[in-house]
C-alpha cells in the first residue's frame, strides 16, 4: 500500500501553532490528518511525517507478506491432508 | 582565547540555529508519535507531539551515562488525560490512565539512526482500547509503577473508544 503527501501546511490556532500534513493512502476514500504540536519548524514536522509514511510502508507490507505466507501454508497443509487421505 | 577555525564557523552557526551547543553536541530531543486505528484495522487519527524532558529525567539520562545514581532503563510508555502544560519540574503525569486498555506498558525499545548510526532511543507499543477516553499527554517512565518521568508531553485530545487500537512511539535523539 502506497502513501502519499498531498500537502503540509502551517495552522495557525489559540494556543500556538500546529502544522497540518494531509495524507493519502491508498485504499482510502479520503486523504487523513497528520497533526504536529510543539514543534520549533516546519523542517523538523515535515520529517516527522516523512519517517511516519516510510515506517507505515514498511508495515503495511510486512503485513501482507504475512498474510501471503499463511495463505500458502494453508494451501499446502491442505494438499498434504489431501494426500495423507488418498494414500 | 579560544580558537575556532574559519572552517567550522558555518558549521557552528548551523548548530546554534538548530539550538546546540557548539562545544558538546548533546541536546536530546524528543518526539511522542500517536497512531489512531479503528477495529477494522485503518487510520483514524494521526498526531505527532515534541516533548519536554523533565528536570528528574535529565538526571536520569545523566545516570544511564555513568551509572551514578542507578536509574533503571526508560521503556515504560504511559498516557493519560491531564491537560496541564508540561513543565521541567513534572514527575508523574497527571492523570495517567490505568484501566480501558490504556495502562502503562513495557514498550519495545530499540536504537535508530538519525544523524549517525544508534543515536536514537526508540520506543513502541499499541495499546488494544476497551473503553471510550481523551488521551491528552504521554510520558516515559522506567518502572512498572511510580518511576521516574523522563519525559512527558501534553496534546490536542486524542479520542479512542473501544475496539481501537492506539499505537504510542517514542523516540528521541540526542545528536
Amino acid at each position: 500500500m502506497s502513501y502519499k503527501l498531498l500537502e503540509f501546511k502551517k495552522e495557525k490556532r489559540v494556543d500556538g501553532s500546529v502544522y497540518i500534513a494531509l495524507v493519502e493512502k491508498e485504499g482510502y476514500e479520503q486523504p487523513f490528518k497528520i497533526v504536529l504540536e510543539h514543534f520549533e519548524t516546519g523542517e523538523q514536522a515535515e520529517k516527522q511525517v516523512e519517517e511516519w509514511i516510510l515506517r507505515q510502508q514498511a508495515d503495511d507490507d510486512a503485513a501482507v507478506k504475512n498474510k501471503e505466507e499463511e495463505e500458502l501454508a494453508t494451501k499446502q497443509d491442505s494438499v498434504i491432508d489431501k494426500l495423507n487421505k488418498d494414500l | 582565547m579560544t580558537f575556532i577555525a574559519k572552517s567550522h564557523t558555518k558549521d557552528r552557526v548551523s548548530l546554534v540555529k538548530a539550538g546546540k551547543n557548539f562545544l558538546d553536541g548533546f541536546c536530546p530531543r524528543g518526539v511522542f508519535g500517536l497512531t489512531l486505528f479503528d477495529k477494522n484495522g485503518d487510520i483514524k487519527e494521526v498526531r505527532f507531539s515534541k516533548n519536554l524532558v523533565t528536570n528528574v529525567g535529565f538526571a536520569g539520562i545523566a545516570s544511564r551515562i555513568n551509572g551514578a545514581g542507578a536509574e533503571a532503563a526508560a521503556t515504560y510508555l504511559a498516557v493519560g488525560t491531564g491537560t496541564t502544560a508540561a513543565a521541567a519540574t513534572d514527575t508523574t503525569l497527571q492523570t495517567e490512565i490505568i484501566d480501558s486498555g490504556l495502562a502503562r506498558v513495557n514498550a519495545t525499545a530499540s536504537r535508530t539512526t538519525t544523524t549517525v548510526t544508534n543515536d536514537a532511543a526508540t520506543l513502541i507499543t499499541t495499546f488494544t482500547v476497551t473503553g471510550t477516553k481523551a488521551v491528552t499527554e504521554a510520558g516515559v517512565l522506567n518502572a512498572a509503577a511510580s518511576g521516574v518521568l523522563f519525559a512527558r508531553s501534553v496534546f490536542t485530545a486524542v479520542n479512542v473508544v473501544n475496539g481501537d487500537s492506539l499505537q504510542l512511539t517514542y523516540k528521541i535523539q540526542v545528536t
